[in-house]
């Protein structure tokens, strides 16, 4: 199956592609006309449609129907489009933001270790070139080596990352080669391995790779007064004997040839010490270095795709609760949170009918564009609109285009106050190390809006530390309460800065944002105030582990209140579902894919999928005019969790000669001299053959296992149920 | 100071005819201070050879006996090959480079080939015969003549040798590193073939170096080559290991008192300079701390005030040097003086089990199943079935009530002798077993997996399986199992769990799983 071309370029980036293909066939046929054609469809067609509400209605109502519906099909697929770039736009942003800090650190590293080595020596161009060894007062033969912890073992997220930061150091200076687990392999040997590194470095490599040949080169003008660093991107993979080899070659070489390593490790320091001999290890003079832990990368992810509001799509309760479970049970890496993301975003545009107005954020006048939209609604997604659950429930009396406008523009308003709020309970529980996507699955959580409004003035009064530890974990704000009992017990100065932080965040809102303003004044007043004794007062915060200061005290009714009235989950606003994703099952079924089930469901039911004349009339029994596998798929139903071969094969060719009688007996009946050509009766062999290529293509697809030598006439079934 | 070495530089490379394209002079020029020392030799060259060899002698401490009978064995021709014999870094290339710049006659022409540094015998021969042939030929089409068999090398070598022996030359050929052709491929007709190259190329002005850290039992027993000459080179004493560190310090009296502190203690743990001078760089920055003036001279208080600020830091040096020194500059700055004292405990106290945060990020279905190759490669297979059963590892009666006495003593001796294997291998339907068992008992297990489980429903076994199969390969990748070669029997591929206990029950602490209930101990 080929990849719709408008997709290719962003699935490519996610490698979600079959799942996209496998369950949207039409949309994608639908899409291979190129996107901005299909705009200009719709604009020039949309005035042309008939106005909804006039009640002319003709017969060609229902080809306009399809007609729009494709339309607006094109128009859902351009909005995922554009939603999605934006997304993957700000994630890569964010991600780079991150890393930049760890590159920086790494081209300092390499920097100061040049110019360490140069301080021990520094060999002119013959003597770099000569064989032996120089000969200084000083014992240097370690090579300059940094290990970067990037604290996950699935290695995944950090592929990008090392690619980044090979690019970043080239581009400032260094010369750069990367090793890969492949090539420090004892197939390579480090023959292999430093052919590679030479194959890298020099332009045209030499018919004999050796460090003679990396000196000459590195003897240039132009190579010479920069270090070589060498990214080894997992360690972990990599057959330590050869690395082993190849460090103490190069440890021979350093002074004359600075050249140093940048190892990737998944686990702990200790993986190169079991790795390397401790020879190698000697010469290694190693530093450490750590990557953001992935739930930092992830804290940033969400805070930037889901809290901030970049794209206009969000996520509910359950569907951050699986994707979050999903993190931190099944996978653990970024990439499959993105790619599952994505996948939920394309769900999401495939099968909400309004999805196409999440659009609308993206652009400058949103509310323009919505009233644009809403003018020329068909009437039937028109009706849609206002029987959606979150809309019906509200007392919207008038259903106008107003209305709508109105309340989309008010969704969004509400979600951008709540991530403002989201964000400062993230301030002020991050001292406690509370999760941000922790405490983003309970804000979005619909029944918290109900609980906290019934119980929230026993919430305000006494919450404890005695009494968060019975709090059961999943009922309820686990986290949130943590977060206001953490804001009580956080030192002055902490408090100080979190307020700032909390000013910055919510300037969108003038009326938190003055109370935040009048907190900060108080604490300065005070400050001030108490200048004199502040000795006093330190001692007095420090040691106060039973009465809390009365500023935390402010901070935490603030925040209170400020919760109370502004996190309100995006699932208790109406029109939610036009930007909000909700359908868990199915993203998850996409997402865990199953497709030897699916294989097997296929086999089983293609007549669903092939829709022909021959076999629904026959019903439930099986037909011969099935594929051959297709068929002995069915009749393996009927067997336990072993086949008797023969059995199988009887009933297979029961089937095959009914058919053919069949068939034989028709075109007797219509002596058709085509017809009887056609058919020829099938012989054994033929019918030997087809049975056996029938069962390799099912052991292929992993629905049995071949006999074994034991019981020859027996297969097993490994695929059960349908 | 340049004027010294300009005329040995002349002299040098219009009686050699220039050596080596790459290299026209013998001479090292070189910032250190013994830059001075050896061109000043080079002045008297010829009218004193005392000087010459006592410069030698001072450039290399404490190997006096093995300089004199360098100079004496490489001076005129000899006609056994040398071979310089020792542990690793006892200077016996430094001789052996020093010495070969002292020796009269003056050698034209040296070959060096580090053997360590060069990656296949081919390498070898190419590195060889560049050297040797004569510089007009540019490295280019010398390199295209690079022999592969053995003896098509010798036969190239004897040519190329044949027309310098021709001019009456000594020529010296250096093999360095000889012990790490034992381990390439095929190196044991390598080794032989280097060994021999005295007698198969019968050129007596040829002089063959052999530098190794074997002993010459290693390589003569087995050959019928020629028996060499041979130079030992033995470890050094604390006091020349002291003396050769404090050469060229920039303030020797502090690195003094700081060297008769720490070295002697460290000295108990490996003799090789190397080594110490790597493990007392950062003991020497500590040291200097307290120190405001690094070029003060240090009096008794100092001394004792430092001495007493260095006491903590040592010990830990003295079990790091041991375990390897892994210390990352940046914390070193960081931990700053609190985390002497802190580090020091935790040496001394059960390794690293304070630190019981797991460091770095894994599903917590991939800690399951780590925990379960874990107890897969430390149980033994007869006792899963006691160990999970539908009860789980709470009833214990069972396992009572069926074992009499001998039979348990049958078990123990079986545990022991498994745990003296090491870690054994389980097959991966044993893995996945005892991966449901113990994230279907543990109470905490059903509480975290009940999420995902009941939106899987649909799928129920299919998707938590392919699942683990994706987690069975991260694992595998990251070195915690490893994945043997089929079993010629069973055909299946069997895998091991190369972690310790301490980070399995680190692991086993992360997602609170009760981990010691299930390992079998005797």
């Amino acid at each position: 199956m080929a990849a719709p071309p408008g997709d290719a370029p962003l699935t490519a980036a996610n490698n979600i592609q079959p799942f996209f293909v496998l369950h949207k066939a039409a949309a994608a046929a639908a899409s291979s006309v190129p996107s901005s054609r299909a705009r200009r469809r719709i604009d020039a067609s949309l005035p042309s449609s008939p106005n909804p509400k006039s009640a002319k209605r003709s017969r060609d109502v229902d080809v306009q129907d399809e007609e729009d519906s494709e339309l607006y099909e094109q128009l859902r697929l351009e909005a995922f489009h554009r939603t999605w770039s934006k997304i993957q736009s700000t994630i890569d942003e964010v991600l780079r933001g991150i890393n930049l800090k760890l590159f920086d650190q790494v081209l300092q590293w390499a920097q100061e270790s040049f110019s360490a080595v140069r301080a021990i020596a520094k060999p002119c161009h013959a003597e770099v070139q000569q064989p032996y060894p120089l000969l200084t007062d000083v014992i240097c033969r370690r090579i300059p080596t940094s290990f970067v912890l990037t604290k996950n073992a699935e290695f995944v997220d950090d592929i990008t990352t090392f690619r980044d930061l090979a690019e970043h150091l080239q581009s400032n200076g260094c010369h750069l080669a990367k090793l890969s687990a492949a090539e420090l392999s004892v197939k390579h040997g480090v023959g292999g391995c430093f052919r590679s590194l030479l194959r890298q470095l020099l332009s045209d490599v030499p018919d004999v790779a050796d460090v003679y040949s990396l000196a000459s080169w590195y003897c240039e003008a132009e190579n010479y007064d920069q270090p070589i660093v060498i990214i080894i991107d997992d360690l972990e993979q990599c057959s330590g004997d050869v690395l082993g080899e190849l460090v103490m070659m190069l440890s021979e070489w350093v002074i004359k040839i600075p050249i140093f390593f940048v190892m990737g490790i998944a686990t702990t320091l200790d993986a190169p010490k079991k790795l390397l001999s401790s020879e190698a290890l000697q010469r290694l003079d190693s530093c450490k270095l750590t990557l953001g832990s992935p739930s930092d990368r992830m804290n940033a992810l969400v805070e930037a795709v889901l809290v901030k509001p970049c794209a206009g799509f969000c996520i509910s309760h359950e569907v951050a609760t699986f994707l979050r479970n999903y993190f931190f049970r099944h996978d653990g890496t970024i990439t499959s949170f993105i790619s599952a993301l994505k996948l939920a975003c394309s769900k999401h545009f495939s099968m909400e009918p309004l999805s196409f107005l999440c659009m609308g954020v993206l652009e400058e006048d949103c509310e323009e564009f919505w009233r644009g939209k809403f003018e020329a609604l068909p009437q039937v997604i028109w009706k849609y609109a206002f029987g959606l659950p979150s809309c019906s429930s509200a007392k919207n009396s008038s259903n106008s285009s107003n209305d709508m406008v109105k309340g989309l523009s008010n969704l969004l308003k509400l979600q951008k106050d709540w991530g403002s709020v989201l964000l400062c309970l993230y301030e002020a529980g991050r001292h406690d190390k509370v999760q941000l996507l922790d405490i983003f699955c309970e804000a979005v959580n619909p029944d918290l809006r109900t609980q906290n409004a019934s119980n929230s003035d026993l919430f305000v009064s006494k919450v404890n530390s005695e009494k968060l530890s019975g709090v059961k974990p999943g009922s309820g704000d686990v986290f949130m309460a943590q977060v206001m009992n953490a804001i009580r017990y956080l030192p002055m100065k902490t408090l100080l800065h979190v307020l700032e932080v909390w000013s910055n965040y919510v300037k969108g809102i003038s009326e938190i944002n003055e109370k935040v303003k009048e907190l900060q004044s108080t604490t300065i007043d005070a400050d001030s105030a108490r200048t004199a004794k502040e000795k006093w007062t330190r001692r007095s915060t420090g040691s106060a582990g039973n009465g809390t200061a009365p500023l935390n005290e402010k901070a935490a009714m603030l925040l209170q209140d400020v919760t109370r009235k502004y996190l309100v989950p995006v699932e208790c606003l109406p029109f939610h579902e036009i930007i909000c994703f909700k359908n868990v099952s199915v993203l998850q079924s996409a997402l865990i894919g199953n497709p030897r089930r699916m294989v097997q469901l296929d086999l089983l039911k293609s007549q669903s999928h092939l829709k022909c004349s021959c076999c629904s009339r026959s019903g439930t029994a099986v037909s011969g005019s099935l594929h051959d596998t297709s068929i002995m798929c069915n009749l393996a139903q009927e067997y336990g969790d072993v086949i008797n071969l023969h059995d199988w094969y009887i009933s297979f060719e029961g089937i095959i000669n009914s058919t053919n009688s069949k068939v034989k007996r028709k075109s007797y009946g219509s002596p058709s001299k085509k017809k009887s050509k056609s058919t020829p009766p099938e012989s054994e062999a033929m019918i030997q053959a087809r049975f056996c290529r029938a069962v390799t293509e099912m052991q292929i697809t992993g629905l049995l296992r071949m006999p074994s030598k034991r019981r020859p006439d027996l297969v097993q079934r490994i695929a059960f149920g349908s | 100071m340049s004027q010294p070495v300009t005329p040995r530089r002349t002299t040098r490379s219009s009686a050699g005819s220039v050596s080596d394209p790459a290299s026209p002079s013998k001479s090292r020029p070189k910032s250190t201070p013994r830059r001075q020392l050896i061109p000043a030799a080079a002045k008297e060259e010829g009218e004193d050879e005392r000087s010459s060899i006592n410069v030698l002698l001072e450039a290399l401490p404490g190997r006096r006996a093995q300089a004199s009978d360098l100079l004496r064995l490489l001076a005129p021709a000899p006609a056994l090959p040398l071979l310089l014999y020792g542990g690793a870094a006892t200077g016996k290339t430094r001789a052996l480079l020093l010495a070969l710049r002292h020796i009269r006659p003056r050698p034209q022409r040296v070959a060096y080939a580090a053997l360590r540094s060069l990656p296949s015998p081919r390498a070898l021969f190419a590195s060889l015969l560049s050297q040797l042939s004569p510089p007009p030929s540019s490295s280019a089409s010398s390199r295209q003549r690079v022999p592969d068999k053995p003896s098509d090398f010798v036969a190239a070598l004897r040519d190329a040798l044949a027309g310098l022996c021709a001019q009456g030359e000594a020529v010296y050929l250096v093999f360095d590193n000889l012990e790490v052709v034992r381990s390439w491929e095929k190196g044991g007709q390598l080794l032989a073939l280097i060994l021999r190259l005295h007698d198969l190329l019968r050129l007596p002005q040829v002089v063959l170096v052999y530098v190794s850290s074997a002993t010459p039992d290693a390589y003569y027993s087995m050959t019928g080559s020629v028996e060499p000459n041979h130079i030992y080179f033995p470890d050094y004493t604390v006091d020349e290991v002291r003396d050769i560190l404090i050469r060229g310090h920039p303030n020797p009296k502090l690195y003094a008192s700081f060297l008769s502190v720490a070295l002697t203690p460290l000295f108990r743990v490996t003799r090789r300079v190397d080594e110490l001078g790597a493990a007392l760089e950062p003991l020497f920055r500590r040291y200097c701390e307290p120190l405001g003036d690094l070029e003060a001279v240090p009096d008794e208080s100092i001394k004792r005030r430092l001495f007493e600020h260095i006491q903590p830091h040592l010990a830990v040096a003295l079990n790091e040097t041991f375990s390897v020194p892994m210390r990352a500059s940046v914390d070193q700055f960081k931990d700053g003086n609190s985390g002497g004292k802190a580090s020091t405990k935790r040496q001394f106290g059960s390794r690293d089990s304070l630190s019981t945060e797991l460091e770095f990020h894994m599903s917590v279905s991939a800690k399951y199943l780590l925990l379960s190759a874990f107890l897969a490669s430390r149980n033994p297979a007869t006792l899963d079935a006691a160990l999970f059963d539908s009860t789980g590892g709470s009833d214990n009666h069972r396992r009572k009530r069926k074992s009499s006495q001998a039979s348990m003593n049958m078990k123990d001796t079986m545990v022991e002798e498994m745990l003296m294997k090491g870690p054994g291998t389980f097959p991966l339907e044993r893995l996945l077993a005892i991966f449901q068992c113990i994230t279907s008992v543990s109470e905490d297990a059903l509480n975290d997996v009940e999420c995902p489980d009941s939106m899987m429903n649909g799928s129920g076994m299919t998707g938590l399986m392919s699942d683990v199969l994706l987690q069975l390969s991260t694992l595998c990748n990251s070195n915690f199992l490893s994945k043997s070669r089929s079993c010629p029997l069973e055909g299946s591929a069997r895998y091991r769990s190369n972690i310790d206990e301490d980070l399995a029950l680190k692991v086993a602490r992360s997602v609170s799983f009760p981990l010691s209930k299930y390992i079998y101990r005797r």
